[in-house]
């Protein structure tokens, strides 16, 4: 063979093999956006449920989807809802002392954990005050104080008494006057129990939103480091409007902000996150704070604490407590992040400024 | 012909790379030249109607067919909820859905309407709210 066809058969040899490595970097492209992945759009719990699910088997993540939504119907009406006859919650509320399912235990369990780590500003036994004000339905009302005065000496997460036994039994009992209400952090542990459902599946990854409560669960196939995309919504815009993007792996991320459900008298409004210290609609720093934990009970829960709290040393030291990371922003756009989410919130908006300094 | 660094059989080659590598990237970019928003409205779990933004010539008002009177307003820019009877206006309240993934619902009547298209690049997978 002469020099001159040895070079030429080496120069088409790298050109084929340049060929080749781009017809397979487009197929391994085409393939990952021809995965498409189960959606849903419902209705569970009240509120609106979002559901993605990503994997090989399409039938399995059909069944994912049943599962979830079977599970949000369940956990409403058996375990969660103080409306329905016969849940859990009912029967506590109507009986002071019963016998619950383990899930509503747990969550209880992990509520109480929340209080005692913050002198009770978030509150389970805060039925009798969220049920006065009953902001987010039509019989909402500012009811007077001498009512608020009652339905506040109620509040005391102390008097909950959690007596499992070696049986698998789960006993709770609460206070005479007391009444639950685990609306706060319903949403959050549907998205755990989703979670701990998911973990016995194929399903490669999921992003659900249960009202708002996210959970990002295993890895995102459309990014190569397997992360999510979890928009922060605009507290001073539209209900479909975010101010910024969080960048994060697996996790549960909720917020509570003051835009939710609002109640308008006399042109003085009223948002529904309570503070069980003074009985009326929490005064605080921040417009909404956005927290990210493990667990989704646990966002919720501290989500309302640490609105309540606002943008201060006990907040930090209550998501310190969980490892979580939170982001506050406050009326003025400016927005606060806990060292674990620096340098994953992108903003979409130019009007919030992030802050450095310390509450 | 003599050239110093390409042979006439390396010219063709490249020339070939450059077309196979322009066709396998010429459906990415006429895919996307497609997608158009489609207002996707749902009663009670299942899909009703879906209306594409594209055909909606001028701006009209929508009856679902569910149990309680409520209606949406469609035009080629989006969709929003006009008229319902339920108690906290939720559904009114959240406004023109505009770009592929916005959702709205009227939780007491069971509807939702979601807009289904392609995302922009920078959309994100979820919001929490």
């Amino acid at each position: 063979m002469s020099d001159r066809n040895k070079k030429l058969l080496f120069g088409a040899g790298v050109v084929a093999l340049a060929v080749l490595l781009i017809v397979v970097a487009y197929l391994l492209r085409q393939k990952t956006s021809l995965e498409e992945p189960v959606k849903n759009t419902t209705i569970g719990m009240g509120t609106v449920v979002s559901e993605t699910f990503y994997g090989k088997d399409k039938s399995e993540l059909k069944e994912a989807v049943t599962m979830t939504t079977d599970l949000i119907n369940k956990l409403d009406a058996s375990r969660l809802s103080w409306r329905v006859k016969g849940s859990d919650v009912w029967n506590l509320n109507n009986e002071h002392s019963a016998y619950v399912d383990t899930v509503t235990f747990q969550c209880i369990e992990q509520c109480f954990d929340v209080s005692s780590k913050c002198n009770g500003v978030f509150d389970i036994t805060i039925g009798k005050l969220s049920t006065l004000w009953n902001i987010g339905t039509e019989d909402a009302r500012v009811p007077s104080e001498e009512e608020i005065e009652e339905a506040l000496s109620t509040i005391d997460y102390k008097q909950i008494v959690l007596l499992p036994d070696d049986k698998g039994s789960y006993l709770v009992e609460i206070g005479a006057n007391q009444m639950l209400d685990l609306g706060a952090v319903g949403k959050g542990l549907a998205c755990d129990r989703i979670k701990a459902n998911l973990e016995l599946t194929n399903v490669k990854g999921a992003i659900v939103s249960v009202g708002g409560s996210v959970l990002a669960y295993g890895t995102n196939p459309v990014y190569e480091d397997g992360t999510w995309n979890i928009g922060i919504r605009d507290p001073f815009r539209g209900d479909t409007d975010i101010m910024g993007i969080l960048n994060y792996g697996p996790c549960c991320v909720s917020t509570s902000g003051d835009y939710e459900k609002v109640l308008e008298v006399d042109g003085k409004k009223y948002h529904h996150i309570l503070d069980p210290r003074t009985g009326y609609p929490a005064e605080s720093n921040v417009t909404s704070v956005t927290v990210v934990a493990d667990s989704g009970t646990i966002s919720d829960a501290l989500s309302t604490a640490c609105f309540i709290l606002g943008y201060s040393d006990e907040s930090l030291a209550l998501l310190k407590e969980y490892n979580a990371e939170a982001i506050f922003i406050n009326s003025n756009g400016q927005v606060y992040l806990t060292p674990g989410l620096e340098g994953r919130l992108t903003k979409t908006n130019g009007a919030f400024t992030f802050m450095h300094d310390e509450p | 012909m003599n050239l110093k660094f390409l042979k006439k059989s390396d010219i063709v080659l490249i020339v070939l790379l450059l077309v196979v590598c322009s066709v396998l990237l010429l459906p990415k970019y006429f895919g996307k030249a497609e997608s158009g928003l489609t207002a996707v409205i749902m009663v009670d779990g299942a899909v009703v109607d879906r209306v594409a933004l594209s055909d909606v010539t001028s701006a009209y008002e929508y009856t679902v067919p569910c149990e309680s009177p409520v209606k949406l307003y469609i035009s080629s820019d989006g969709v929003r909820f006009a008229y319902s009877e339920c108690p906290d206006k939720v559904c009114i309240n959240t406004g023109l859905l505009t770009r592929a993934g916005d959702t709205a619902a009227c939780v007491p009547n069971k509807v939702i309407v979601i807009l289904e298209g392609a995302k922009d690049s920078g959309a994100p997978d979820v919001i929490t709210y």
